[in-house]
Order: C-alpha cells, then structure tokens, then sequence
C-alpha cells in the first residue's frame, strides 16, 4: 500500500511555491551596522570604528554576516499554511559571497522554496522553506539564505 | 586581531568558547533594530499565551553569537563562507550560552583554503540550543 504524504492533507496557497518575488531593497547604513554589531556583542573594529575600518582591507565598516537578519523588506510571498497555533525558526542555511558595505544597495528576491509536513511522535509539524537572494548594487549576489520556519500545535 | 592560518588548523581543533549571556535589555535593543513584531520576544505574557514559559531569545540573534564565533577565529583575513544551523531548544534570557566548533575537515582548492567546522551552542545544562555546520576560509602563512 502506498505511503501517505502528510503534506497532501495541509492547506496551503501552491502557486506561490517556486516563484520569485522582488522584496526590495536596503541600505547599508553605518548606523544599522554598528547598532546591530553592538546587540550582538561584536567586538570586530571592521564593524564598529570607522577610522579602523578604513585602515583595513575593505577601506570601510563592513557589516557581520549574520547583518542580513537585521534587515527588513517588504512582505515575502506567504502561502497561507493552515495548520498550528504558533510558529518557530526551525533551520537556517547561509551561504556568504562577499560582504556587505556601509553604503551598499541591497536588493532581495525572495521564493517559498517548499512546504512539507512531517508526523513524528510529537504530532505534526509544517516546515516552510523559504530561499532569499540578496544582491549588492553592482548586481553581484552577496548572500543566500534557505530559512525553515515550523508550524506546530501547541495546545497537543 | 590575532590571525590563525591554514597550515596552523587540522581536525579535530577545538574553536571557542564564546560566552553570551543574553539580557532581556539586549534582546530589546536586537528585536527593535530588526524591527520583528513577534511579541515573543517583548512581553512574558505574550509569549506566555503561545505556551512558552516566558520571553526567548530570537533563533536568529543566537545564530548571530555562532557567525561571531567563527569570524573572530577567522580573524581579518579569514572569511565565513557557509553557515548552516537547526534551532533545537528555546533560549531564554539569563540563559549561558557557549558557542563552541570544532574542525571537521581541512581542504585546499585551486583558489581557497576550506575549513569545515561543526558548531553549536550549549547551555548551562549542557543541552545544545543550536548545532549546525560552518565553512571558512583561511590564509597561507607568509
């Protein structure tokens, strides 16, 4: 007898599963960098002291990696999961090209990947994999970000 | 900045620990730049009503504290090229967290010198928070 695939039974909007979405854009400001490298505890002079950053390799602040999780864009395309009572950051997988600078334009694009569900001892679990492509203003791609975002129950 | 080089790494290399014992404060300061509504994150009680025990600490701010670790070690003329990470257990504020990775693999391509890591971060129960996988480059000496 064939499997089941607990996806089949989760509602959710399929057409927007594999399509690009521009999400617009960000700009690389002196002021986001070093807010953010100061929440985290950086201590990196490249992301927080200018007149260093200029002495170094990059000629300006540069931002951390992980800079791309402060930036906010416009909405993302949503595919509706109806399924669960919350909802958590399940997975991240970052692949860094180059840096992103202090005076960069970043632009982004964005995809919902895949939707899948999952039924483990702890019930059902709705993953979302969502792909963003972020582009510095020279048109070279400076990050990808595959994030997995689960849906799950908590009232079970 | 000290800089570790390529010849210097071989696996089994033990990276860290880096130490972070997130506030609620800085939790604020991290989800007011990053401009997440989540109220999660903000308010006991909001995060009380999805049945957690209180406020956490954002999955992504964590995962920030892992790309520190690995950029530190890296140092100037390093560089994170791959950062991959599954979220297993909520962070709490006041929790204490190691950052810690240890060398997995060490290769050289025509152009590059490839470090392959595990990494993870533990609490003060031992129980690890995030476990994952991360790349970097590195430089020749001299």
């Amino acid at each position: 007898m064939a499997e089941v695939d607990p996806t089949d039974a989760i509602e959710f909007d399929r057409s927007v599963v594999g399509v690009d979405y521009d999400v617009g854009s960000h700009e690389v400001t002196e002021e986001q960098v070093v807010g953010f490298a100061m929440a985290i505890g950086e201590t990196n002079p490249f992301y927080l002291d200018k007149e260093e950053a200029s002495k170094g390799p990059h000629g300006v602040l540069i931002a951390p990696p992980a800079y791309y999780t402060s930036i906010r864009l416009q909405p993302g395309p949503d595919p509706q999961v109806k399924f669960g009572t919350t909802s958590f950051n399940a997975s991240q997988h970052c692949e860094f090209y180059e840096h992103m600078r202090v005076g960069d334009t970043i632009s982004a694009k964005e995809q919902i990947s895949h939707v899948f569900a999952k039924t483990g001892r702890t019930g059902t679990l709705v993953f979302t994999v969502r792909r963003t492509t972020y582009s510095n203003q020279h048109g070279r791609t400076v990050m990808m970000v595959e994030s997995s975002n689960v849906r799950r129950d908590m009232t079970q | 900045m000290s800089q570790v080089y390529f010849e210097d790494v071989e696996p089994g290399d033990d990276v860290g620990p880096l130490v972070k014992e997130p506030t609620k404060e800085q939790i604020r300061d991290y989800v007011s730049l990053s401009e997440l509504r989540m109220s999660r994150f903000t308010s006991d009680q909001a995060a009380q009503g999805e049945g957690l025990r209180g406020i956490i600490v954002p999955g992504n701010m964590s995962m920030s504290f892992l790309s520190q670790l690995l950029t530190d070690w890296a140092g100037d003329q390093g560089r994170l090229t791959k950062l991959d990470v599954n979220f297993r257990r909520m962070v709490e504020p006041g929790d204490r967290l190691e950052c810690k990775a240890t060398v997995t693999d060490v290769e050289t391509t025509e152009d590059q010198n490839l470090v392959t890591l595990d990494v993870y971060i533990e609490n003060q129960k031992a129980e690890r928070a995030i476990q994952g996988t991360a790349q970097v480059t590195l430089p020749n000496k001299g």
